[in-house]
């Protein structure tokens, strides 16, 4: 059981990485979608407006010269659309690449397209109007579409980073309330509760009340910081859910040496023991020991767990939820306490441990 | 639904004892049937089968050692295998693997009108469905049905699989079996911790314990506990010199 290796790191730990960021959405999607009428039709409005700006900076405004409005609006409006119809193709038959590539093919097709408009302009005006537009027009209107693609794809770019940085938010929000809320603990003990009812009503009632301790805190914001009584506090309660169902099989070992008024984050020592308790206790049939250790010593605090290993063969799916918590907790308290918090997890044959560290000044402990 | 005039004989399987205690008053004061036996994990649970031939098994999914859903799967094969009704609290994804509606499930805390509609439409795992439950975690164990009844074998008790005619003969370190599953479907369930060395021989490469040269110019493997070398078949001998030395 490969715990301690931190290969399959969790994606909130990886989300500044481009890597992470292609891999929440298709690099595609830098293309607006061209092929709706929606879109057509602002494009048409924004293409109109450059039109209006560049008359009105040649011609004045009270000399407009709807002339060269209209010349600009043909030859412009033939460009754009059929610049979206090309972006519109090349959005559906991309195959999966790469930001640079899409961007690279992109800019690509904006620029061979108004190449072969002003072929084509040319061309229609030297036959039908023996008017001759000079290269120096063509190389001017190249550089003109190269110079605005790049400008307009730059935007795209910039549009989709930040609707993928709202998503990723999102998806890590929603990793960490679910990771904080396991839902198979949480019917479980629905479950426990509703058999120990008949059997037990306190017991039940007192299951009741953990319960909704620990759902409480698990819906404050995270990062708030509460004294270690209690968290500790807490964590007992989730001990004494977990010992109902788990029975003699659960044995919790606690060593705090710590004033009660340290200040930790909230859930920073409970996701731990509920680690400990989801791999190494509730796998195995006969159960086992849990080791708490919780102290605090010149300006450290130092939070152990031990749990016994449990060979199952059928982890990999647990694996990543572990994996997921403990990164929860070590952006938790990397965000708190800065870069100076040490996070170990060892694995050994029959024993699994985790040892968070960081230093931790407070006048109220030191006094 | 058998045993139409007498009791259904149930059997309750769960790891909470709380759990198994809600089921089996449920199933006492609405007088479903008998709860025969309580088993705590799916070894117990085929165990008790086996002694109480019960016509139904409420199995939950999540269990140590090893899961319900294996255990399904080992029950099977029996000749008169129990109709099974999952419970679980939050594990859709496991039972997606197979219809539904063919086979009960229950989600926990379990009301007792459903596990009444659960005991009154009864059906039993089939071929395709057991089939799926194969495609779900690699399994623990090995069963095969032998005279005394289904015979279970811990996976890291095996040392080889071998293909012979029809069947597979599996040895362990208690002796040895048949079963009928094709080798390349136990090569793939167990990849990284059996290779395929010849066209009818799988080893556990734990057990792995000499690669020797043999006298008409092969190789061959020796395996702890096995007194006969395995013939490697030449177009594997490159892989497993490779993997033997990375041992």
């Amino acid at each position: 059981m490969p715990k301690s290796s931190d290969t399959q790191a969790a994606p909130i730990n990886t989300h500044t990485q481009p890597g992470y960021l292609a891999s929440l959405v298709d690099p595609k999607e830098l293309i607006p979608d061209l092929c709706q009428g929606r879109s057509v039709l602002w494009v048409i409005l924004f293409s109109e407006a450059l039109v209006i700006v560049l008359t009105l900076l040649s011609s004045g405004a009270l000399d407009f010269s709807w002339e060269q409005f209209g010349m600009l609006s043909l030859y412009v409006q033939w460009m754009v659309l059929m610049c979206a119809a090309g972006l519109c193709r090349l959005r559906m038959h991309l195959p999966s690449m790469n930001i640079n590539a899409v961007t690279g093919s992109a800019f690509t097709v904006i620029v061979i397209i108004n190449l072969g408009l002003c072929l084509f302009t040319q061309w229609a005006l030297n036959y039908f109007l023996f008017e001759n537009l000079g290269w120096d027009w063509l190389l001017r209107n190249q550089l003109i579409t190269a110079i605005l693609a790049a400008l307009l794809l730059h935007y795209f770019y910039v549009q989709m980073q930040s609707n993928l940085r709202a998503r990723s938010e999102l998806q890590s929000r929603v990793q960490a309330l679910h990771s904080r809320i396991r839902p198979h603990f949480l019917f479980n003990s629905m479950n426990i509760i509703a058999s120990l009812i008949h059997v037990d009503p306190d017991k039940a009632e007192q299951a009741v009340e953990d319960l909704s301790e620990l759902f409480r805190a698990s819906l404050k914001e995270a990062g708030s910081e509460v004294s270690l009584k209690q968290e500790l506090e807490l964590c007992k309660k989730y001990v004494n859910i977990e010992q109902l169902r788990l029975g003699d099989r659960l044995h919790v070992e606690w060593h705090i040496d710590a004033p009660d008024k340290t200040r930790i984050p909230l859930l920073t020592l409970q996701p731990l023991i509920e680690n400990a308790i989801y791999h190494g206790i509730a796998p195995s049939p006969t159960g086992g020991k849990v080791n708490i250790t919780l102290s605090y010593n010149d300006g450290r605090i130092f939070l152990q767990v031990k749990n016994p290993v449990t060979h199952t063969r059928q982890n990999n799916r647990k694996e990543q939820g572990n994996h997921m918590a403990l990164e929860n907790i070590r952006h938790r308290l990397h965000a708190l306490y800065g870069e100076n918090v040490m996070m170990a997890t060892e694995q050994q044959a029959q024993q699994f441990t985790i040892t968070i560290e960081y230093s931790y000044k407070d006048t109220q402990v030191n006094n | 639904m058998r045993n139409c005039e007498s009791n259904m004989k149930i059997l309750v399987v769960d790891d909470e004892s709380l759990a198994r205690a809600r089921l089996c008053r449920f199933i006492e004061t609405a007088e479903l049937g008998d709860v025969v036996c309580q088993a705590q994990n799916g070894i117990e649970a085929i165990e008790a089968v086996e002694k109480f031939a019960p016509d139904v098994v409420l199995m939950d999914i999540q269990m140590p050692g090893m899961d319900g859903l294996e255990a399904a799967q080992h029950l099977s094969q029996l000749d008169t295998p129990p109709a099974i009704i999952f419970t679980t609290a939050y594990d859709e994804y496991a039972l997606q693997a197979f219809d539904v509606q063919a086979v009960g499930y229950l989600l926990k805390p379990v009301r007792v009108d459903d596990l009444k509609t659960a005991l009154s439409r009864l059906t039993k795992i089939n071929k395709v469905q057991a089939h799926a439950l194969n495609k779900s975690p690699r399994r623990s164990h090995i069963s095969a049905k032998t005279h005394q009844g289904l015979e279970l074998i811990p996976i890291e008790n095996i040392s080889l699989f071998r293909a012979d005619h029809k069947y597979i003969s599996v040895f362990h370190k208690l002796g040895e079996l048949l079963i009928d599953e094709p080798l390349k479907e136990l090569e793939d369930e167990f990849e990284g911790e059996f290779v395929r060395v010849h066209r009818n021989a799988l080893v556990s490469i734990k057990a792995i314990s000499g690669f020797e040269k043999v006298d008409d110019g092969g190789y061959a493997l020796r395996l702890t506990g096995f007194d006969e070398a395995i013939p490697i078949s030449r177009r594997h001998v490159a892989g497993i010199r490779k993997l033997v030395k990375g041992l």
